[in-house]
């Protein structure tokens, strides 16, 4: 089980953007959450996969605290893939970097053979963000958080890719948390759907 | 006829049959031209909101770029492309782009960082009373006096939208080109967004709305023009996009709606093509479950039916 257990994180002084925020996904799980913009969602999304140390509480994936010197088991895609791979790397590299090599997993995900040898300026950004969702997606990988994965996305690809994601992911028993302001994706997806604003004690918006 | 009537017929933009090439001096292509955009048509009257629709890759903010005149350097246009009546040229661009015809951008970097936003807003305007004219603007879109007197990073997103909002509202345009301007918004900041583009369009403004978002077009725009691969595939009314889809008249529109969560979510398999991998038939054919012999061999040309337009075959 991934527990977020009890965290608080403010930007430097400025105000709580949450306090004693706690939420659980089981594996296997689809939970979706949504909430308005700048409440703080993709900061936690962010602590929980590990970019950043919460100033209060924790995070126990299946029991654990201590996986600093693994690949970390809860993996984050963001909505933007083209500022999170390096643009000076073909695809193959991207792949190999992330030990991500099985054929038949990178069909699964619609990813074609011949875009390996591409650079990310030659793709577009459904085929680049599969490529993101395939190293999301690594063997070691036992939850993923979908911080609007698809937003940017026409809806026949955010189909294609979340019918792949949750085929995977069921196979493999991987929890999900999914991050959207799409109300009927989320209703689409998940198992059960929560409001951000009711895991905190505080949170925004500040808009 | 009066004066007034015919200038209202002569439509703010006309595209005709119109193409975009890339040249490219790269060694390892085979292919020295990319051809992105092909046979692209459209037209956009006063007080009308045309969406143009389609994934990401399919060359929507080429478009913008080529009308606004910004393209790459190794970009060659073909084609007609007419601002009220008359070929948009090099030398009418200078005087019309930022005046009469304007972009709110994609993304909130186009916001001068080192200016207040007050300011900002208040150097798009002619004439006296530029300050009373900002705050008046600010308060329609819902922003507190006090964020005349901020900069941009002190703004939220949200925020940051309304004030390239209120830019062309105070603005002299006549042709707003909004270029995914939505995106990633919460669904109560996006009802008061396409508030404020339909508001643009009942002062007489012509809008081109670029978007990939289908149900965010449907509730901003009169018409939607749906491009797939550089082409524009199929011009239709709002009212066809309802039930499964029965009205739409080209396939891949259809495909499109019903991929959305709240329809059937279907995921059309494949994937559109690059301007590279184009063959000499239709575009969309590879994925057509209609697809015949001709759809292989020869390129659609554009038809009306039911008062839209469509580019196939079996429409």
């Amino acid at each position: 089980m991934l527990e977020v257990k009890g965290i608080s994180f403010r930007y430097r002084k400025g105000q709580w953007l949450f306090k004693d925020l706690h939420l659980t996904v089981k594996p296997g799980e689809v939970v979706g959450l949504f909430g308005y913009s700048g409440a703080g969602k993709s900061t936690m999304a962010q602590i929980m996969a590990g970019y950043k140390e919460p100033l209060e509480g924790e995070i126990i994936v299946d029991g654990r605290t201590d996986y600093d010197s693994n690949a970390h088991p809860v993996q984050l895609v963001w909505q933007h893939p083209e500022k999170v791979i390096n643009p000076k790397w073909r695809m193959k590299k991207l792949m190999t970097e992330a030990t991500v090599s099985d054929p038949a997993f990178l069909t699964a995900l619609g990813i074609k053979e011949e875009w390996l040898n591409r650079y990310p300026s030659e793709l577009s950004g459904g085929e680049l963000q599969r490529f993101a969702i395939a190293r999301a997606l690594a063997s070691s990988t036992k939850y993923l958080i979908a911080d609007e994965m698809t937003t940017m996305l026409d809806a026949i690809t955010q189909a294609q890719i979340w019918h792949a994601v949750l085929k995977l992911a069921a196979q493999r028993n991987i929890g999900i948390l999914a991050i959207s302001h799409d109300a009927h994706l989320l209703r689409r997806i998940s198992d059960r759907t929560i409001d951000f604003s009711g895991l905190t004690s505080c949170s925004g918006p500040f808009d | 006829m009066n004066l007034i009537s015919s200038t209202r017929n002569t439509p703010l933009l006309e595209v005709k049959n119109f193409s975009l090439t890339f040249h490219s001096d790269r060694k390892d292509r085979q292919e020295p031209l990319t051809q992105v955009i092909r046979q692209f048509d459209i037209t956009i009257r006063e007080g009308e909101i045309m969406a143009v629709v389609g994934a990401s890759g399919s060359g929507k903010s080429l478009l913008a770029d080529a009308i606004l005149g910004i393209l790459p350097e190794n970009a060659t246009c073909k084609g007609m492309l007419h601002y009220k009546g008359e070929p948009l040229t090099e030398k009418r661009r200078k005087h019309l782009c930022g005046d009469q015809i304007m972009l709110i951008p994609q993304s909130l970097n186009a916001l001068d960082p080192l200016m207040k936003t007050g300011k900002q807003v208040q150097t798009v305007m002619k004439g006296k009373g530029k300050k009373d004219g900002q705050r008046a603007v600010f308060r329609k879109v819902g922003l507190p006096d006090h964020v005349s007197n901020q900069y941009p990073f002190e703004l939220s997103g949200g925020m940051a939208r309304r004030v390239l909002i209120a830019t062309a509202m105070v603005s002299n345009a006549h042709f707003i080109i909004a270029d995914e301007a939505t995106p990633g918004i919460d669904p109560h900041a996006l009802g008061e967004m396409v508030t404020f583009i339909k508001h643009l369009a009942m002062e007489g403004k012509g809008v081109m709305f670029i978007t990939h978002d289908i149900e965010t077009a449907l509730q901003v725009a009169d018409k939607v023009a749906v491009f797939y691969a550089g082409e524009t595939v199929e011009i239709a009314n709002v009212e066809d996009f309802s039930g499964t889809g029965e009205t739409l008249r080209h396939p891949y529109t259809k495909a499109l709606w019903n991929s959305l969560p709240q329809n059937g979510f279907v995921p059309l398999e494949g994937h559109q093509p690059l301007a590279d991998e184009k063959g000499k038939g239709c575009a969309f054919q590879p994925r057509c479950q209609r697809a015949t012999d001709i759809c292989l061999q020869k390129q659609p040309e554009s038809r009306i039916v039911k008062a839209g337009m469509v580019r196939c075959f079996h429409a």
